[in-house]
């Protein structure tokens, strides 16, 4: 076994050779087109990983009125903190759990609108469905979270439609149930996002060839069979692309919503690592534990990457590189 | 494309690149190259210099000072005028992010996070600059300056509201039991003096009028939304007849800081909140308004009553008050919790040291000096009138005796928030260097504490509520206060990443967590939801945040007393 190893590095070394003047040579060929990305990769190294360099502030008593030099290290105090702190598991927690609601609520939602929207043969009512649809992703969450919170206050529609309805007997003060808060904030970030997620499965959608469903339909196939047979399938290379690159950002639930809808009685459930690291980190000014729990969220979303992408591979579907 | 082509891309990609990078360089050659001639040429040359100040103490319109009457006055006398900004959403926030980028405008006022930019280095000190180029602040501000100090002997900030004698406001500024004056008038003018008392008659409006304009009545609403929460946690305080001291009780005799947090006094206030939820008083949005909606409900005429700073609900009465109907506004009580407790809601003479304007670091030399020139410009006497009462025969007259007073339009016309931003009032009324009290000639500093203009502020509906209550001023039911030389305690500077500061930050967590549990518990449940609440509260550093308030105020009152002597 092992002497086949050996064989194999050396008879590789010449292989490896010819690839590396293949290379040199291919570098050559395309030489104008490397040059041209220069100026991004130079622009990449300093937004993107000059900035790394901040993390050193995790690993320090960080005060900005000091040198570099004169900071005091204290390895890994902050994250010690952040992991025996009560608080920041609650946090955790609802990161993940408002994450994975979204995620799973978000494709599910903006999928289904996507394939509905397309079988719509009214060229007119489809343009207004869409538009209408896509239209609360470019309010602000600062408007967005408002209306949200009218909507849900004692006097606002939806208790009014409940009470009217005869299904509940007094008003429910939504916002004020912690309970309640992770749904409330599905619901909410899908009503402001389902119509902008769905133009990438219509434009996925559009890709496929017209003839298999006129085939399909030659065949016999119902609507419904279409869909699930043809439509679906067809969006599946985006869809895993697109969900490869969302479970990336698994923990980022996002913060504005949270943080303007949050209050003194949802916090147990409101409350995210972004909004946690402004309470407690920059509003403290302790920036050094912001630092630790930017740099855990960072740390946990590459492996997830990694994970979901090689994952992907495996199951033979090739994945985002 | 063929090669030649792909290198003119390539040349013109860079091309721009180089540009980009020039530009922004470019551009600041040439600010540098204008602000070296400017110092050249001198100050008598008529140049004006612009300054960037940066206010957090509230929100506004930015605008360049110079547009308004009273800074155009002040540039020409000085070269200096500023670009305003003002605070937009919240303070630390804003100021943490300047501070972890180390870019300050060259004036800068933090507020509540003053503190946080002194441990960070972000102000240069300015004894040196006082002692030499400001001769009227000094004696404006006399024995303050060395109040001013800090720990290292260094004053980074000068303060608003150098106290100059005693002068009891006309109207409330400050904290009050406010009902609405429809329901005093409808229940025959009845006067709380306890809080059983204050809660009766909502309890007896409510019943009466469950509706108000069409809506539910609300019977009490509080303000608990983000850093005001201090508007439900301070009423125990108060109640036990202490002014606005913050987190702690100051005892008049040891002048030791004692928190309040988990004695009866905070336990009784609970319990009464508790109850008042239970016949359904209390607003059940209490905890999950902002600040904006909480405004909204008071203007609305809904709400019966509810505790706040005057200063705090001031946009939300100012509409009440402009609008036709007197009875829609709202009248001020002075409510503890028993008969025999003195009521303190009025200010006593005090002196914050922080928040105050600060020049930043990386100020050169030159422009430290001419700021700090006209800071002292702004100290004089004349220019403080010029401040508060605007210009002799416009917004103000003099009678024979000396006495300052308004006529009626001039009152009407400089109470117009329009006309005030125009002069200027708006923009130097506090936070710039400031008297408090009287002039020397016995005038007071404030026009509405001047009894000429306080009697004639108020119109019918006032008066009628004025007669009926026996009181000359709003303020007539209220107690004078009683000398606290520390006052006030919660200016007491609070280390960042010490134990005190997690004692404030972990406090305001846990009550803003528990304080809804306690008080929407079904009554059975109040001792056990209590108990739970005081559990938590045990384990936070409470000892740390009492010695910092403890030697603050002990050190404070010493040199109060020593600058009388």
């Amino acid at each position: 076994m092992e002497s086949n190893t050996l064989e194999n590095k050396t008879k590789s070394i010449p292989i490896k050779n010819k690839g590396m003047k293949a290379f040199l040579k291919k570098c050559k060929d395309q030489q104008a087109l490397l040059w041209m990305t220069v100026p991004f990769i130079i622009w990449v190294f300093i937004f993107k990983y000059l900035p790394v360099w901040g993390w050193t502030m995790a690993f320090q008593d960080f005060k900005p009125a000091l040198n570099f030099s004169d900071q005091e290290w204290v390895g890994f105090k902050h994250f010690a903190f952040l992991f025996t702190d009560d608080r920041f598991l609650g946090v955790l927690r609802n990161t993940l759990a408002q994450s994975l609601i979204n995620l799973v609520l978000g494709f599910v939602t903006a999928i289904t609108l996507a394939v509905l929207i397309n079988e719509l043969s009214n060229m007119k009512f489809k343009r207004v469905v869409q538009t209408i649809s896509y239209l609360p992703h470019f309010l602000s969450w600062v408007v967005a979270a408002a209306l949200v919170s009218s909507v849900l206050s004692i006097d606002g529609i939806i208790n009014e439609i409940l009470m009217g309805l005869g299904l509940i007997d007094d008003e429910i003060l939504w916002l004020g149930i912690g309970e309640y808060f992770w749904g409330i904030l599905g619901a909410a970030e899908t009503w402001k996002n389902v119509g902008w997620n769905a133009i990438i499965y219509l434009a996925a959608i559009s890709m496929i060839d017209q003839e298999q469903y006129e085939a399909a339909k030659i065949d016999g196939a119902s609507r419904i069979q279409r869909i699930f047979y043809i439509t679906i399938p067809g969006m599946k290379s985006v869809i895993i692309v697109l969900l490869i690159m969302n479970i990336g950002y698994i923990l980022e639930a996002g913060f504005e919503p949270q943080y303007l809808l949050g209050n003194g009685q949802n916090v147990e459930y409101s409350e995210n690592i972004d909004v946690f690291v402004i309470k407690y980190g920059i509003s403290m000014f302790n920036f050094s534990l912001a630092t630790a729990a930017g740099m855990f969220k960072t740390v946990i979303s590459f492996i997830f990457l990694i994970a979901a992408n090689s994952f992907s591979k495996k199951m033979g579907q090739g994945g985002l590189y | 494309m063929n090669r030649k082509n792909v290198w003119l891309v390539l040349l013109l990609v860079s091309l721009i690149f180089v540009l980009a990078a020039c530009s922004g360089d470019s551009e600041e050659a040439s600010e540098d190259n204008a602000e070296n001639e400017n110092t050249e040429t001198g100050e008598d040359s008529g140049e004006t210099f612009t300054y960037h100040f940066f206010d957090a103490s509230g929100p506004g319109e930015d605008i360049n000072t110079s547009e308004t009457t009273l800074g155009q006055m002040f540039e020409e006398e000085t070269g200096v005028n500023f670009d305003i900004e003002h605070i937009v959403g919240d303070v630390n926030q804003k100021i943490g992010t300047m501070i972890a980028s180390g870019e300050y405008p060259t004036l800068l006022n933090a507020e509540q996070s003053t503190d946080a930019v002194i441990d960070a280095g972000g102000f240069i000190p300015l004894n040196d600059l006082i002692d030499e180029y400001a001769p009227n602040l000094k004696e404006m501000y006399g024995p303050y300056l060395e109040m001013m100090k800090r720990d290292d002997g260094n004053i980074y900030v000068i303060s608003s509201g150098a106290a100059h004698g005693y002068k009891k406001p006309a109207n409330l500024n400050q904290g009050a039991w406010w009902i609405k004056r429809d329901v005093l008038k409808e229940l025959g003018y009845p006067e709380p003096k306890t809080l059983d008392e204050y809660f009766d008659i909502i309890e007896e409006y409510t019943a009466a009028n469950p509706q108000i304009d069409g809506a539910d009545t609300i019977g009490f609403t509080a303000l608990t939304h983000d850093w005001r929460f201090f508007a439900l946690s301070n009423q125990p305080m108060h109640l036990a007849g202490y002014p606005n001291d913050g987190g702690a009780l100051i005892d008049m005799e040891t002048q030791e800081a004692e928190v309040y947090n988990d004695k009866d006094i905070t336990k009784r206030w609970l319990q009464k909140l508790n109850e008042v939820n239970d016949i359904g008083l209390f607003d059940q949005e209490s905890f999950t308004q902002n600040y904006d909606e909480y405004l909204a409900k008071i203007t609305s005429g809904r709400v019966v009553g509810f505790f706040d700073y005057r200063w705090q609900v001031g946009q939300a009465l100012n509409t009440l008050q402009e609008d036709e109907d007197p009875y829609n506004d709202y009248m001020g009580f002075p409510v503890v919790f028993d008969e025999d407790v003195k009521d303190q809601y009025l200010d006593p003479i005090g002196f914050t040291a922080s928040p105050g304007i600060g020049i930043t670091v990386g100020t050169p030399k030159e422009d430290q000096i001419r700021i700090m020139k006209f800071l002292d410009h702004i100290a004089k006497e004349e220019t403080q009138k010029l401040i508060t009462w605007g210009i002799e025969g416009e917004t103000y007259e003099v009678d024979e005796d000396g006495r300052y007073y308004r006529t009626e339009e001039q009152i009407e016309e400089t109470s117009k928030t329009e006309f005030r931003d125009n002069f200027g009032f708006s923009y130097f009324e506090w936070g710039w260097p400031r008297m408090n009290g009287e002039y020397a000639d016995g005038n007071a500093v404030e026009p509405p504490k001047q009894e000429e203009v306080a009697s004639m502020m108020y119109d019918e509906g006032d008066n009628e509520f004025l007669e009926a209550y026996e009181i000359e001023t709003f303020t007539g039911l209220f107690s004078e206060p009683d000398e606290r030389p520390w006052y006030p305690a919660y200016d007491a500077p609070i280390e960042t990443g010490s134990e005190a500061q997690l004692y404030e930050q972990q406090l305001d967590d846990l009550m803003k967590r528990k304080f809804p549990e306690i008080i929407f518990a079904d009554p059975g449940e109040f001792d056990n939801q209590w108990g739970a609440y005081t559990d938590e509260f045990s384990s936070l550093p409470k000892e740390a945040y009492e010695k910092v308030i403890t030697d603050f105020v002990q050190n404070k009152a010493k040199l109060m007393e020593s600058s009388k002597e």
